[in-house]
């Protein structure tokens, strides 16, 4: 696979998982007495950038390649997002989350591969 | 002290059905997937519609005259709202996978309204993405119920 292709794909994946972070920063500046616009916004606009980058990245990649041959990367936003939440946000996982993930992973995984 | 009793129960009353069903993160997420499942089969709906109504291809601007398109960005636009809603107190790990239903959703809606055909290997992995949310929402059903 042409490096440059399999870059685009991880970019993409991780825009998005970079973009769900943000939001989630973003919403923890909410949960106080009162909303800090001004904490709250930079936050949230990145993650819609971020988002947006992710999303017309994969807008790009679905109009040169099939959709079976780019659907089961899309598979490791989960694992990429454990990871990010782990770094950026400290949250802890328990071996159940782990039993959940891979089974969800794997699930789409099957379904990717059986088209 | 009676007094304070009387106060507190003035000051912040038991709260109503309505919130207590929409006010729970764990309904908004629901409602999220719903939402975005929806969405998906709208602007199916609606960009299929659009290739057949226009001769030129102008790069999916075209569905945007398609009023499914419009109510699928509705949906998108309802799903992100209840989303960011439940991110206030729910941890992100959790929110994602409980979020992986939309999985599950999408592929029975598209069966039942759509007529897509799903094939024997793919309702296992549909089955193995609902046990895996299943696991991750146990917990959470227990605490719920206290």
């Amino acid at each position: 696979m042409n490096r440059w292709v399999f870059l685009a794909i991880f970019t993409s994946v991780s825009s998005t998982v970079i973009g769900q972070v943000f939001f989630k920063l973003a919403m923890n500046q909410t949960n106080g007495d009162s909303l800090r616009m001004s904490r709250f916004l930079p936050v949230f606009v990145m993650g819609i950038a971020t988002m947006a980058l992710g999303f017309f990245l994969w807008l790009g990649l679905m109009s040169r390649f099939d959709l079976s041959y780019l659907f089961p990367f899309e598979g490791l936003d989960r694992l990429l997002l454990v990871f990010a939440a782990w770094v950026a946000l400290k949250e802890r996982m328990t071996p159940t989350l782990w039993l959940g993930v891979v089974l969800i992973t794997a699930g789409i995984a099957l379904v990717s591969v059986s088209g | 002290m009676p007094g304070t009793m009387l106060s507190q129960n003035t000051d912040s009353p038991r709260p109503n059905l309505f919130y207590r069903i929409f006010g729970n993160p764990y309904t908004q997420i629901f409602l999220s997937v719903l939402m975005n499942a929806a969405a998906q089969l709208l602007l199916k709906h609606g960009a299929d519609e659009s290739v057949r109504a226009s001769s030129s291809f102008a790069l999916g601007f075209s569905g945007l005259r398609s009023m499914w398109v419009w109510g699928g960005i509705a949906c998108m636009i309802g799903s992100l709202v209840s989303w960011l809603y439940s991110l206030r107190f729910v941890q992100l790990i959790v929110a994602y996978n409980l979020a992986g239903l939309l999985h599950v959703i999408v592929p029975l809606l598209s069966w039942i309204f759509l007529g897509e055909r799903i094939a024997g290997l793919r309702w296992l992995g549909i089955g193995l993405v609902f046990a895996g949310v299943l696991i991750v929402a146990k917990p959470i059903i227990r605490i719920e119920e206290l």
